[in-house]
């Protein structure tokens, strides 16, 4: 099965180093990031199991916050926009919900846009790509 | 080079469609090796042999709006039907036939899987079901070119198109990936459909599809067949008689379905069909020809007694399009007949033995709580035409505004306030008792007035789907 992750990368002080590892915790992919959206291909076996391993972020300096407003204004995170498995795209809605983010202090915070380091475990306890797309609809 | 032509699920029917055969015709003339089956019924027989009703229905329903809550199992079960049918036949280019939008999710599917399992086929949309969108803005063939799920989309004659495009007889075929289109001139003297790949012993009403003409002579306000079909064109009445006697010849089936708009669109060439029909069953009284239709109800002046005579000799069930009982909202719909005109058809219909299906909308723009009271009581006053002639009655759902027809292009005239553009159900009448709830409330209370009264009362699955819907 093919899958193409599309990943929005914002940059403080660097990218965050993503690695991502299959069922059997061997290294698939370990994409180097430029700012702004980049695309990452991975052929896998299924059923699998995908862990994507964020590290890199140092939390007193790659979030950068305006003193005045409390508003973020700079800060070290991924987001997965867009998933195409096998050529045919997810449900956006459904991206934003799929994913949990389990951080390094065990909190567990559910969303596709990753803002700390920690492990995001995403199962495919499919036969084939078709029981993926008919298990993400929105 | 093999191709494969498949009529897609999910249709309701127990005839055979009959796009599949008649595009089979025209490629293996222009020397293409293929293969033409109706994998809706194929796919409608293996789902009723392994599914309960309710399981069918959740099966329907998710094919219909991808709904929730469905054993994915049973899903990937259908798909996996249809995709192995087809590839049974190891195709190298393979074209989908959709007739309504009720095969869109199905199509979808299939195209991921077949090209997963095989990316080099080639794929090819088309018909009506690509184009009439429920709620996508883009057409499905637009959709699925973009996402690479297929290789072409045909708009308009795929009969002429699809030789063309397999063979890549020109550079650029009009109505391939766009929307513009030409029709064909004459639908005269073309090679008849071939249903020989089919599996007749799979339906349970053995009749052959015909097309005696595309388009329409009405120009009615809720519908957009003009958006499909610009011009009428009809074919003439020897020679649909000469494909009846010739499909009769071939495979013994006596009865005949005719796809188009209305066969009595040209009102000389149906006579001269009638004729022929009524001469052909005077003369062969063990091999009689029978053939329904959806039918225009005209004047007297127009439809003399001998007509219906004629008529009666070979039809079967003429289909209405009668939409409103109310004569005021029928006029407003473009429909051209008086109740006068009505009730002589349905007169001449029950004296000759005819059977007739009318097609009632529910909540029409004009449609009010007097009109909704006025029918309720017309069901009542008319008992005596239960099932001679009116042997069903069907409501097509409430009115649904579809983009390209002539209430959504005056909607602002009209007062109409869509929910959303694309096949609304929602719509409501600014300032007036014509909202969804209401409408809803109308089809209730017509047909359950239609059921007391005796009549048969039929609606297909999908309208009850889309009412299920409204109601959430």
């Amino acid at each position: 099965m093919k899958i193409k992750f599309k990943i929005k990368t914002n940059e403080c002080n660097g990218f965050f180093v993503l690695k991502i590892l299959d069922k059997d915790m061997k290294t698939i992919a370990n994409p180097k990031f430029r700012n702004g959206i980049n695309d990452c291909n991975l052929e896998l076996l299924l059923p699998n199991c995908l862990h994507f391993h964020l590290s890199g972020k140092n939390h007193k300096r790659d979030t950068i916050v305006d003193p005045i407003s409390k508003k973020i204004i700079k800060d070290k995170s991924l987001q997965i926009l867009d998933i195409e498995v096998d050529g045919k795209r997810l449900n956006k809605n459904r991206i934003a919900k799929m994913f949990t983010l389990e951080t390094e202090d065990k909190n567990k915070i559910n969303s596709a846009y990753w803002g700390f380091n920690g492990c995001v475990k995403w199962s495919l306890d499919y036969t084939d790509s078709l029981e993926l797309h008919l298990d993400n609809l929105e | 080079m093999k191709l494969l032509i498949a009529s897609v699920p999910w249709t309701d029917t127990q005839s055979p469609l009959m796009a599949p055969a008649l595009l089979k015709t025209m490629c293996v003339n222009a020397g293409i090796p293929t293969v033409a089956f109706d994998l809706n019924q194929e796919f409608l027989h293996y789902v009723r042999s392994k599914y309960s009703i309710e399981e069918q229905k959740n099966l329907q329903k998710f094919f219909y709006n991808s709904s929730k809550n469905i054993e994915r199992s049973q899903i990937k079960d259908c798909i996996n039907f249809c995709v192995d049918r087809i590839l049974f036949h190891n195709p190298t280019h393979i074209a989908l036939s959709l007739l309504s939008y009720t095969s869109q999710i199905f199509c979808e599917w299939i195209c991921f899987k077949l090209k997963i399992l095989n990316p080099n086929i080639k794929l090819i949309i088309g018909g009506a079901g690509v184009f009439s969108t429920l709620e996508s803005k883009n057409n499905l063939g637009e959709k699925l070119l973009k996402e690479k799920q297929i290789n072409y989309f045909i708009k308009g004659d795929g009969d002429i198109t699809l030789p063309e495009l397999i063979l890549k007889k020109h550079h650029k075929i009009k109505g391939v990936n766009e929307s513009n289109w030409q029709q064909v001139d004459n639908l005269n003297n073309q090679p008849f459909p071939d249903y020989s790949d089919y599996k007749f012993n799979l339906y349970k009403k053995k009749s052959i599809g015909i097309v005696g003409s595309r388009g329409c002579v009405r120009r009615c306000t809720f519908c957009d067949i003009h958006e499909h079909w610009k011009k009428y064109q009809w074919r003439n009445g020897e020679d649909i008689f000469k494909e009846l006697v010739w499909h009769n010849k071939n495979t013994g089936i006596r009865k005949f379905k005719f796809n188009d708009s209305l066969i009595n669109g040209n009102h000389i060439e149906f006579k001269k069909l009638m004729k022929l029909l009524a001469e052909h069953n005077d003369a062969n009284p063990t091999n009689t020809l029978h053939w329904s239709s959806f039918f225009i109800f005209r004047p007297q002046s127009q439809i003399t007694e001998q007509d219906w005579i004629d008529i009666s000799k070979s039809a079967e069930i003429l289909t209405v399009g009668i939409e409103s009982l109310d004569q005021d909202v029928r006029f407003h719909m473009g429909k051209k007949f008086t109740n006068k005109d009505m009730h002589y058809c349905f007169d001449m219909c029950a004296k000759y033995k005819i059977k007739v299906n009318v097609l009632l909308i529910v909540g029409y723009v004009t449609d009010t709580e007097l009109t909704n009271r006025n029918t309720i009581r017309w069901f009542d006053q008319n008992k005596h035409y239960v099932n001679a002639p009116i042997f069903g009655v069907s409501f097509g759902g409430t009115l649904g505004i579809l983009p390209g027809t002539e209430i959504y292009r005056k909607q602002k005239e009209l007062g109409i306030v869509l929910n959303n553009e694309q096949f609304d159900h929602n719509w409501s009448l600014k300032n007036q008792n014509n909202t969804p709830t209401i409408r809803l409330r109308w089809h209730r209370e017509q047909s359950d007035a239609c059921k007391k009264a005796g009549f048969n009362v039929t609606s297909l699955v999908d309208n009850f789907l889309l009412m299920e819907q409204m109601m959430q």
